[in-house]
């Protein structure tokens, strides 16, 4: 079967599945995946590896979109108004979980490099699960505000620590890196990272004043993911950190809400059910077994360590009662960005074989069912939905 | 380099040579064009013949997305009416530039038999990408422009019908004609026009069915890209028309759904980043050597085509009746051709290699300077019949 026809193939039928999922009252997210679960190697064996491969410009394009997305959601007004609460509780959060996970997994029996990865990719939360549920129920409210604002504080922690622990483990790995030049070389992607998000920013900010016309502007947000991805995969930065920051210096400079999520919004669809559905696929149901207690210990993990560490933290500041015990539930769903980077940590350290991201994806596949009717829950309870 | 900064090269290098095209007046296609031959191997070569054979795929979803825009021209009720007239006009301008292509070659230039039929059969193709896009960037309506799009469309199964021919004759004056028939030789490329125009039937009403059922503008957005996918990866694997084959799903859906504007209309917001690669990259692929290797065969080839697509389109549309604007500016809207020529005279040199090295040269020396020009003179051509919509042109067509 030639190309063409298998990516028409994934593109349909996880259509197909996002219809069939919201027919149950499931996310589409979760109909996506399972479809792609069922085309992937562990059944159909439609999606080979190779496929894959030749289709991974698509992958980088959906993880570009959504981290352009998050970034955009770190406005400066936002850190004026409540920014040391949201950070307080961001931390509180992030902690929690980080240690739930990466205990409950070291005492399943995992190797503690892989328990400490696992901790923190866990930190991260879907922007598109929680958005897609806020704009589906028409939630408002300061609770809504904060819960959009905590998804991206939380992932931008999220990808720093990523960044620092990947970097540490590769330098154990590898011995030829010793202890304070492997800081530097962290500080320095780190830095450069940043730099080039904020070159292209600047760009994208500079085409926004001068009134570039609709379509221009999409095909130059598309262009300059590719290169801050390009540049990343190249120099070995993180792509994720490279688009987030540019969406944010964008949002910072202009200011006009949701331009750079409108841009996209016309290509969306098509290239996150694409996205998914391939992740969906990559998932090989014969490391289950090997999976099996630790994927349930990450998952215990990661709600427990939400639940008690937003609410800890959220006690030491003056957030309301109603609102404390809502946010870890809101908090809980979890795609693109974490599959997008177990790829990214297979990539840096090979040693870990499939194993993180098999984990990540049952994890991944739990939060997106379950994830969507807590954060709705909690909706509920904070009363910012009917 | 990685491949993801090369895509971003083709896009960003697209939007700089639409930019450029702009100033100096020139359709946003050849400045695509432009920007992407400085790219490729004739220049900077920053993206290579591999990078663009990667990256196939968009290529396909791009001429797939072409021909299924230029469906939504076949509604079955004008077609009944004007249908047999655009026929006769497809017809009899590619007959002329068959023969005025092979008469220079064979009797002014003394080139074989074989060779002149085969290049008069490849000349008559015309590439509908170039010539869609800048009807799209001008906004343009009007007779001519509605009638220039069939006639492209319906062109392309012509082209195929005579590249068919040519072939059975030359296999039968080559005297290789014993192991085949000429009946088979005939049924090859009626099959392929058959078989194209009820694949893409059949896609359509699967889409019909399929976009009835979707519940936004994206979901349809989504149905639509994948199974004009389909419908080039299934042509593709049966050896058949995908231009022909998309356009069909296009022209199924316009005659049998309830609203079809929306799935086109839903596929155009789409595909602006598309189609800037895809002419970015076809401008990359071309190689500017092969002009230095045209000779006079090539040179007589490329006037003969203008002058044949010229000719040919007047006489028919005079024969048929349409009014004077038609009959000056069609042929000249006809005369962009990329990557369907290249491919017959792909497949033209597989089969009969002894020519097939010179066709192969002459072929894609046209097709450098009709894919250049070829858009220009389409501009010209619906400027001058006042079809352009005055208040896009400047200052900011709406396209990119």
């Amino acid at each position: 079967m030639n190309i063409e026809l298998i990516a028409a193939i994934i593109l349909l039928v996880g259509l197909v599945g996002g219809k069939l999922a919201s027919k149950a009252r499931l996310p589409s997210v979760t109909g996506y995946i399972i479809v792609g679960l069922l085309m992937g190697p562990s059944f159909a064996n439609v999606i080979t590896k190779e496929m894959v491969y030749s289709l991974q410009f698509v992958n980088h394009l959906a993880l570009g979109m959504l981290a352009i997305a998050i970034g955009a959601e770190l406005h400066r007004k936002v850190f004026k108004k409540n920014g040391r609460i949201l950070f307080l509780v961001s931390l509180g959060d992030n902690l929690g979980t980080f240690i739930m996970v990466a205990l409950i997994t070291f005492i399943l029996g995992l190797p503690l490099a892989f328990s400490l990865v696992l901790g923190v990719l866990s930190m991260t939360v879907s922007p598109s699960g929680v958005l897609s549920i806020i704009k589906e129920y028409r939630g408002k409210g300061p609770f809504v505000r904060s819960i959009m604002t905590l998804v991206a504080i939380e992932n931008l922690n999220c990808i720093i620590v990523f960044g620092i622990t990947t970097a540490i483990l590769q330098g154990v790995t590898s011995s030829d890196l010793q202890g304070g030049a492997l800081i530097l070389n962290m500080l320095i992607e780190l830095g450069l990272a940043l730099m080039i998000g904020i070159l292209s920013g600047g760009f994208l900010a500079f085409l926004i004043w001068r009134k570039t016309n609709e379509n221009k502007f999409m095909v130059m947000v598309i262009g300059f993911i590719f290169l801050n991805s390009g540049i990343g995969e190249i120099y070995g930065l993180s792509a994720i950190l490279i688009n987030m920051t540019t969406g944010a210096l964008v949002t910072n400079l202009v200011e006009e809400n949701n331009i750079l999520s409108n841009a996209l919004e016309k290509i969306e669809l098509p290239i996150f059910v694409f996205f998914l559905t391939l992740a969906g696929a990559k998932l090989d149901l014969a490391i289950l077994p090997k999976i099996g207690l630790v994927g349930v210990g990450y998952i215990v993990g990661r709600l427990g360590g939400k639940l008690a560490g937003s609410y800890i933290s959220a006690k030491l500041t003056n957030i309301g009662k109603r609102y404390r015990r809502n946010l870890g539930i809101a908090l809980t769903p979890q795609a693109g960005i974490v599959i997008g980077l177990s790829i990214e940590a297979e990539q840096r350290l090979p040693q870990f074989n499939g194993l993180i991201t098999g984990i990540v994806l049952s994890g991944v596949v739990f939060f997106e069912i379950v994830g969507p009717i807590l954060l709705k829950q909690a909706l509920k309870n904070t009363g910012e939905i009917d | 380099m990685d491949l993801l900064v090369k895509i971003s090269i083709v896009l960003l290098m697209g939007i700089l040579g639409g930019r450029i095209a702009k100033v100096l007046h020139l359709p946003s296609v050849t400045g695509y064009l432009l920007g992407g031959l400085l790219i490729g191997p004739s220049f900077a070569n920053v993206v290579t013949d591999h990078d663009i054979h990667n990256f196939e795929i968009i290529n396909e979803i791009a001429l797939a997305a072409i021909a299924f825009s230029i469906g939504s021209e076949f509604h079955i009720k004008d077609l009944a009416k004007v249908g047999s007239k655009i026929f006769i006009v497809t017809l009899v301008q590619a007959f002329a530039t068959i023969i005025a292509v092979f008469s220079v070659s064979y009797f002014m230039l003394n080139q074989s038999f074989e060779l002149s039929i085969l290049l008069g059969a490849i000349a008559a193709a015309t590439a509908p990408a170039a010539t869609t896009m800048v009807i799209k960037q001008y906004k343009a309506n009007g007779p001519l422009t509605r009638t220039i799009l069939p006639v492209v469309a319906i062109d392309d199964a012509v082209c195929v019908m005579a590249f068919g021919l040519a072939m059975a004759v030359v296999k039968m004056t080559a005297g290789s004609a014993a192991d085949v028939s000429l009946l088979s030789m005939l049924a090859h490329p009626v099959i392929e026009i058959i078989g194209s125009l009820a694949v893409g039937f059949i896609i359509g009403v699967l889409l019909v069915f399929l976009g009835n059922k979707a519940s936004n503008q994206e979901e349809l957005i989504g149905m639509v890209l994948a199974l004009i996918i389909a419908g080039g990866g299934l042509a593709h694997t049966f050896h058949l028309s995908p231009i022909l084959l998309c356009m069909m799903i296009g022209a199924t859906i316009t005659n049998l759904m309830r609203n079809p504007r929306r799935a086109f209309d839903g596929l155009s917001s789409f595909t602006p980043p598309i189609y800037l690669f895809f002419f970015t990259l076809a401008g990359a692929g071309l190689h500017l050597n092969v002009l230095g290797k045209l000779g006079y065969l090539g040179v007589g080839y490329i006037v003969a085509r203008a002058i044949g697509k010229i000719a040919g389109s007047a006489i028919g549309a005079k024969a048929v009746g349409y009014p004077d604007t038609i009959v000056k500016y069609l042929g000249l809207g006809l005369l962009p051709q990329a990557g369907v020529a290249i491919g017959l005279a792909m497949v033209a040199k597989q089969q009969l290699p002894e020519m097939g090295g010179m066709l192969s040269t002459v072929v894609l020396g046209g097709v450098f300077v009709y894919e250049i020009i070829g858009p220009v003179c389409a501009k010209i051509a619906i400027q001058k019949a006042g079809e352009m919509n005055t208040d896009t042109i400047d200052p900011e067509p709406n396209y990119i």
